[in-house]
């Protein structure tokens, strides 16, 4: 397992990205899932933390089995429009190796969260404020963003050699890709867990019909007013 | 493969577009059948816009539904219907080698292509019609995978006919060891080299269809459907499609 990891962070053995090696793709989804429920019980464990409160015990199993449908469900919703652009910009026939290079990034993406989990837990050892949790981890996700574009790049660097207008897809890919995983994680929230007593321990808020780009706008608006413009 | 996906897979991947094909006329490109694809295609992203209505209201609105999954196919026949007799005309003026079917055929291969992105983007359009209860976002939403399928079946459509209008003493290209060259079929953004003015008409045309195209879909609204109005088939005719698209982009920023 852990070799296999290894292999894949170097873009060794099967994982290298001149080969291309059966059982690959079915490596990286483990990658994925593994790693990123991982990270969901690390995540999740905020509450047990904070207040030591036996009734957020259930939030680590819940988060952990939220953070894979997190990532896989965005992945499934962005894949029809990613293989008819691909097709469209005549790059049809590459397209099993596109594919391979946006899995092996949210592999990656997965792998770099599951290492900053003992971190998370360190953060969460040393405080309580709720806010706090909910900055760290997106600190931590956009690192761990940041760190998978290595991998992208490393897959997709022979195929934009090839043909540069695969720069264009992967840049839509990632567009796209954040712009539905923002609002998928504003749907499946809570990802920490509210240690407040008032709070109730819920899989989904029960507010969930909202729109996270919604309140985005909204806080730019509400900041040009107060600026007076 | 059923024979409309075999047929919509290769426009897609460029081969019933390559200049040699399009140099030896149109008649691989079945009109009748990319017609249907349209059709179908349409009801499909029309049904995930649809979704809003369904969750946003109560009791669920199956009319906006069905209006929506109805309506989507309708504004890009219409709007076929408005704008092909130019585009004929067009052509003819210029005297390029398409006949009135010929049109037809790359117009309708052309559509095919910008319905096949639209849908492909209809699950992301159901995820956010499913999980947003702001009618504005939704509005922009759709405003921007219209534009973006409508840009990328644009300029299939205007690289096709410049190949078409370019194509007649097709050099020919060193075949590939596979019979078919990657590099040739690129319908997209290839600079391909400008054909004088018949270029510049085909731009004029383009931007008549996109004018034509977005104030169909205004006029065949609502889409989304207001969930704070009853539901109706066709609104009243009021304002246009550029303003309201300003309205919406200002009201999204007031919360």
């Amino acid at each position: 397992m852990l070799t296999s990891v290894d292999q894949f962070l170097r873009g060794r053995g099967v994982f290298s990205p001149q080969v291309s090696a059966t059982g690959r793709g079915a490596r990286l989804f483990g990658f994925i899932l593994l790693f990123s429920a991982l990270y969901g019980a690390a995540m999740g464990s905020f509450g047990l933390c904070a207040s030591g409160a036996p009734r957020l015990a259930a939030y680590p199993a819940l988060v952990a089995a939220k953070t894979p449908i997190l990532l896989l469900g965005t992945f499934l919703l962005c894949l029809p429009s990613f293989f008819v652009l691909n097709a469209v910009f005549g790059l049809r026939e590459d397209f099993p190796e596109a594919l391979r290079a946006v899995l092996g990034s949210l592999a990656c993406l997965a792998v770099v969260l599951a290492a900053f989990a003992p971190v998370t837990l360190f953060v969460y050892l040393w405080t309580d404020y709720y806010d706090a949790a909910i900055l760290f981890n997106g600190a931590v996700f956009a690192a761990a963003a940041g760190a998978s574009l290595r991998v992208s790049r490393r897959y997709y660097g022979p195929l934009i050699r090839r043909s540069p207008r695969h720069r264009l897809l992967m840049l839509a890919w990632f567009g796209v890709y954040i712009f539905v995983a923002v609002q998928m994680a504003w749907t499946l929230r809570p990802f920490i867990g509210d240690p407040n007593p008032e709070a109730p321990v819920v899989l989904l808020r029960s507010t969930a019909l909202d729109n996270a780009w919604v309140e985005v706008a909204r806080i730019i608006g509400q900041a040009l007013r107060a600026m007076g413009m | 493969m059923s024979g409309w996906v075999r047929d919509l897979d290769e426009l897609l991947r460029g081969r019933k577009t390559q200049p040699g094909a399009l140099a030896r006329g149109t008649e691989h490109l079945p009109a009748g059948r990319f017609l249907l694809v349209v059709v179908g295609l349409g009801m499909v992203y029309g049904a995930f816009m649809g979704l809003y209505a369904l969750l946003n209201r109560t009791p669920p609105c199956y009319e906006q539904w069905l209006a929506s999954t109805v309506k989507t196919p309708a504004v890009f026949l219409l709007t076929l219907i408005v704008t092909f007799p130019s585009l004929y005309v067009f052509n003819a003026l210029l005297d390029t080698r398409l006949t009135l079917m010929g049109t037809l055929r790359t117009i309708s291969a052309a559509l095919a292509v910008n319905l096949a992105v639209l849908a492909s983007l209809g699950p992301i359009t159901g995820f956010f019609s499913l999980t947003t209860s702001s009618y504005a976002f939704m509005k922009l939403l759709n405003y921007a995978v219209f534009g973006v399928s409508g840009i990328i079946g644009l300029t299939f459509l205007v690289t096709m006919l410049s190949r078409i209008e370019g194509g007649a003493p097709a050099p020919a290209a060193p075949p590939s060891p596979s019979g078919f060259d990657p590099a040739a079929a690129v319908p997209l953004p290839v600079a391909e080299p400008a054909e004088g003015h018949g270029r510049a008409v085909f731009r004029v045309w383009v931007l008549l269809y996109i004018f034509v195209g977005a104030q169909m879909g205004w006029v065949l609204r609502p889409f989304v459907g207001d969930p704070r109005q009853p539901f109706e088939w066709f609104r009243a005719r009021d304002s246009n499609v550029f303003m309201d698209l300003l309205r919406t982009i200002g009201s999204i920023f007031q919360g």
